[in-house]
């Protein structure tokens, strides 16, 4: 079914809306869910409540690209998890490693954590990929959005580990000079 | 929620047009590859051998693998045997992004208005954003280049095509990935092949996917690449027009483009 019919689905609350969504983007998500819990029965969960997210979050949203959407959804459900079990002992501790590693980008601050701060700070995010070579924003991307490890990274762009490790560092530097830059930080 | 936490969040919802691009992104030198021959003419030529290769002969017993083009053809007929049931996907290969053996590049972009109002380029007046890169060999002739077009809004959309007339040199890099099942057997590209004008039009991809449609005519090789947003009918309707607008390549001399400056 065409992403715009899903969508319609969702808004006429249909709840053939989360088959379809499932039927087209399941394996999809649970691919994302997998790469950061490393557990098929925690993934699983992680893309059901996708559905259910999704169900709440449309209406009144209106997603562009259906498959991110629901990406993004599951990949932050499974973050959540890592977090709320404590369970750094999965995905081999790679999202351990990546928030550890975003942690140089924003250390702490006191500021209220509000819903307007945090769309500030995507879109300060944003305009700085823009300014990025393609290569360098797929890496950033692979290794904080999807949670790849360094070396399925290196891989498939073709490059050791070491020469990936590095530019990581560099669009981390970057990444939070230009965060002090738009005074995000 | 924890500071790291909060960047990962943060980052968690950009732009799908980010994670669209990653996850589409593929280099030349990655996956299962297999060489086609020492030097290979053109990767239209190298396009259409990895279909023959899987199809011995054009037509096959059902007689329908090689298309014959119509006036009635729709954009739809183009792309009818490449949705992945015929075969497996085939990875694409975007000469775009192909590291070739041009030393020099040089930006056009700014000759837009001009390049349309003389039918060199289609009127493309939902995609605001267009880029022209032009790739030069040591010698300063022009070896390919790329017309882009985006549109980043509500209806995301990312055309390219690239074009060259010279043969492809130095081919020994020049791959094309193939998908092997659990015992290592390749499993057949699913492309379309269409005949039309006597020339072989290969298209790849579906809905939903990225898809590129490339063939050869006597006025050089052409790629043309859509984002999985882009319909059958946007890149048909860029085929037909470079169909009936060849390239004329003596547009583009090096001294005439602007110096690209690396981001």
């Amino acid at each position: 079914m065409e992403d715009h019919k899903i969508i319609e689905l969702f808004w006429l609350r249909d709840e053939d809306a989360i088959h379809q969504s499932s039927q087209k983007y399941g394996r999809y998500c649970k691919s994302i869910a997998l790469r950061i819990l490393a557990n098929a029965e925690s993934s699983d969960e992680c893309v059901n409540d996708t559905w259910l997210k999704a169900w709440n979050a449309i209406p009144p949203q209106h997603p562009s690209i259906l498959r991110t959407f629901f990406g993004a959804i599951t990949r932050n459900l499974s973050l959540n998890r890592v977090r709320d079990l404590s369970c750094e002992k999965r995905g081999g501790g790679q999202v351990v490693l990546v928030l550890d590693e975003l942690t140089e980008c924003m250390p702490n601050r006191s500021s209220p954590e509000s819903i307007l701060e945090d769309r500030e700070i995507t879109a300060s995010i944003e305009r700085w990929l823009e300014t990025l070579a393609k290569e360098k924003r797929v890496v950033f991307i692979c290794r904080y959005w999807h949670c790849d490890r360094v070396s399925d990274i290196a891989s498939r762009m073709g490059w050791t580990e070491s020469k990936t490790n590095s530019l990581l560092q560099r669009l981390r530097v970057s990444l939070k000079n230009h965060l002090e830059l738009e005074g995000i930080l | 929620m924890m500071k790291q936490d909060r960047l990962a969040h943060c980052i968690g919802h950009i732009d799908g047009k980010y994670i669209e691009e990653a996850e589409s992104y593929q280099k030349t030198n990655k996956r299962i590859w297999r060489v086609w021959g020492s030097v290979v003419a053109c990767l239209c030529l190298l396009v259409v051998g990895a279909y023959t290769a899987f199809h011995p002969s054009p037509l096959d017993e059902a007689g329908n693998r090689i298309l014959q083009w119509s006036p009635q053809f729709s954009a739809e007929d183009y792309f009818q045997y490449s949705d992945g049931e015929n075969g497996g996907p085939l990875d694409f290969f975007s000469i775009a992004e192909a590291h070739y053996p041009y030393t020099e590049s040089r930006s056009f972009s700014h000759k837009r208005q001009q390049l349309e109002a003389e039918k060199v380029l289609p009127v493309m007046a939902e995609h605001p954003l267009f880029d022209c890169t032009v790739n030069y060999l040591a010698d300063g002739s022009l070896y390919s280049l790329t017309f882009s077009w985006h549109n980043q809004e509500q209806e995301y959309s990312d055309l390219r095509i690239t074009a060259g007339y010279q043969e492809v040199e130095m081919m020994e890099d020049c791959v094309v990935f193939v998908d092997e099942d659990e015992n290592g057997h390749r499993i057949a590209p699913a492309v379309t092949v269409t005949k039309r004008d006597g020339v072989n039009i290969v298209a790849e991809g579906s809905e939903n996917t990225k898809k590129t449609i490339t063939f050869q005519n006597s006025s050089g090789w052409y790629q043309i690449e859509g984002s999985w947003n882009d319909r059958y009918a946007d890149m048909v309707d860029l085929l037909d027009w470079f169909w009936a607008h060849p390239i004329d390549f003596d547009r583009f001399p090096v001294e005439a483009g602007e110096v690209i400056t690396d981001l």
